[in-house]
């Protein structure tokens, strides 16, 4: 497994996108997942990147979870956070937070 | 079909869905192994303007298992990338294209090989060109000599090639999926038709091959290339796979892909995933390696087709009617390998791990008069003995869930006549549909059929 830092998430998805506050980042356990093939650099593709480290996503496929798959390069990050879920989703401006139903 | 749109997921996505694999010693020159792998089913020859190419987002590989545990431990990955050479026309050339390099070419795909042992990576070789499709005199006139000037050796006894190609493979599509009709007697069918002969439903359609052709000794355990056929480092286990990254976007300025590659196609044996997994699980299937396929081996012990066939064919396969016991035979010929004992001069066996991979015992050497029946003709060298291009495939499988092979587990069985009287599309003999070609050499798929020379299909009946 790669030893991804959470402040190395943090920092690579500063100026991305997606803007999560920094301020709602708590304290959380950054893992990554390894892709099923070993990843190959250099493969993402992208007419117009918005910073420097390239285009990054996230998806929350289980809010109650906490958990936020990052999306990076050829590489996947699981963090887990609830109160990054909660700003997200706050973000999003989505009808229910996780931290209301935590 | 072998598993051309063989899942809902991948049916909607041509260019990562893998078509057939196959895997052979290659018989111009028997030191090496050719492994080929197809994608992008039916390709209409005269699909243009923007005709058939790899996807540049996919990843797509080649793995090799010599220890029977049902995961990779020799990978060979290919990635695409596609330049436009005149960005002001929509024409995919310009005018004649006479060399891979002519500027009339105007969208020119290369790609990079890579080698994978373990974790450990190397660039095998970058910038290696693909031959245009085959669109015409005009456009391309002499297309056999563009194919050709695209087979690369790419060091270590090497030779790759990928781009379009004939498909090889022949089935009676359009009989097998209309309630499992075997032509010619349908007449015999629970809802009967007039006996007519087989139809290669693939017949004029393109796919797109990558090929590669490698010394035995990069593939197997211990480095050698093995003369024993008993001795267990003579089986390696062989499938295709294709990834996509997790994430795509795409909005009014921008599209792109990041994340992990995750496997949505991947291919062993032909027609595992078509016929054995049920519609809900195939999905699921595409997205495993075989290591994981003792989830599927129900399926494969109690075969759908098998007790399909009594109740379709009434009275005509009694004796499969009467076979209740899990069907052994099916389970070592697609999930285990053939242990030795079973035929003579024959194994395949790669252990207990249950998985769904072509298995190659490299120590047979190819056939000098091969026969397209494989093992059940008497050549060992052909199908399930890896598989090579002009193997009758459906033939072979539908005979064995018809029964034909149990007798190798349960001498007290005796198959119904019927189940060697299938002949998929052939009608009989050990010749190929005649709407079906090959090449002597690598990479012995056939060069394919051109877009101003192809024949749409008839519209009669």
């Amino acid at each position: 497994m790669k030893d991804w830092s959470r402040r190395h998430v943090l920092r690579a998805t500063a100026g991305a996108a997606i803007a999560v506050p920094m301020a709602a980042l708590g304290g959380g356990l950054a893992t990554a997942r390894e892709p099923e093939t070993a990843a190959v650099n250099g493969s993402v593709w992208s007419e117009d990147t918005t910073t420097d480290v390239g285009p990054v996503m996230f998806c929350i496929h289980d809010a109650q979870r906490g958990e936020v798959s990052i999306l990076h390069g050829t590489n996947e990050v699981i963090v887990h956070d609830r109160q990054l879920v909660a700003r997200i989703l706050q973000a999003a401006g989505s009808p229910t937070s996780v931290s209301q139903k935590a | 079909m072998s598993s051309h749109r063989e899942a809902p997921e991948i049916s909607k996505d041509p260019v990562a869905d893998n078509t057939d694999t196959y895997a052979f010693i290659s018989p111009d020159k028997p030191d090496t192994v050719t492994i080929i792998s197809n994608y992008i089913p039916l390709e209409d020859p005269a699909g243009g303007p923007n005709f058939f190419e790899f996807g540049d987002d996919v990843l797509y590989r080649i793995n090799i298992d010599n220890n029977g545990d049902g995961k990779a431990d020799v990978a060979y990955e290919f990635r695409f990338d596609t330049k436009i050479r005149n960005r002001e026309t929509f024409l995919y050339n310009t005018g004649p294209i006479t060399s891979l390099s002519d500027p009339n070419f105007n969208r020119p795909q290369t790609y990079t090989v890579t080698e994978v042992r373990g974790h450990r990576r190397r660039q095998l070789k970058r910038d290696v060109p693909t031959p245009p499709c085959n669109i015409g005199p005009r456009s391309t006139p002499n297309y056999a000599n563009l194919a050709n000037a695209a087979i690369t050796s790419i060091g270590g006894g090497i030779s790759v090639f990928a781009g379009q190609r004939l498909d090889g493979f022949y089935v009676d599509l359009g009989s097998v999926f209309d309630l499992a009709v075997l032509r010619p007697f349908q007449n015999l069918h629970l809802i009967p038709t007039p006996p007519t002969a087989g139809v290669n439903a693939l017949r004029s359609f393109n796919v797109h091959t990558i090929a590669i052709q490698v010394p035995i000794g990069a593939l197997t355990r211990n480095g050698k290339s093995p003369s024993d056929v008993f001795d267990p480092k003579s089986v390696i286990g062989v499938w295709a796979s294709a990834y996509r990254q997790q994430g795509r976007f795409h909005d009014d300025k921008r599209s792109y892909s990041t994340g992990a590659f995750t496997q949505v196609s991947r291919l062993g044996n032909p027609l595992f995933n078509e016929v054995i997994v049920p519609m809900s699980r195939k999905d699921r299937w595409n997205r495993l390696e075989p290591s994981q396929d003792y989830q599927f081996s129900k399926y494969v012990a109690q075969p759908e087709l098998a007790r399909l066939l009594p109740v379709l064919y009434p009275g005509v396969f009694p004796n499969l009617a009467a076979l209740k016991a899990d069907r052994a035979d099916l389970l070592a010929i697609l999930l285990t390998g053939i242990p030795t004992g079973v035929i003579p001069g024959f194994q395949n066996f790669t252990g207990p791990t249950q998985a769904d991979v072509l298995r190659l015992n490299v120590a047979v050497p190819p056939a000098a008069t091969p026969n397209i029946n494989g093992i059940l003709g008497g050549d060992l060298a052909g199908f399930p003995n890896g598989r090579r291009v002009f193997d009758n495939v459906v033939t072979i499988e539908l005979r064995a869930i018809a029964g034909q092979t149990y007798p190798l587990i349960d001498k007290t069985f005796v198959p119904d006549g019927a189940a060697g009287a299938i002949f998929d599309v052939i009608g009989g003999g050990n010749t190929p549909p005649p709407s079906v070609s090959y090449l002597p050499s690598f990479p012995y798929l056939d060069h394919p059929v051109s877009g101003y020379n192809s024949v749409p299909l008839d519209r009669s009946a």
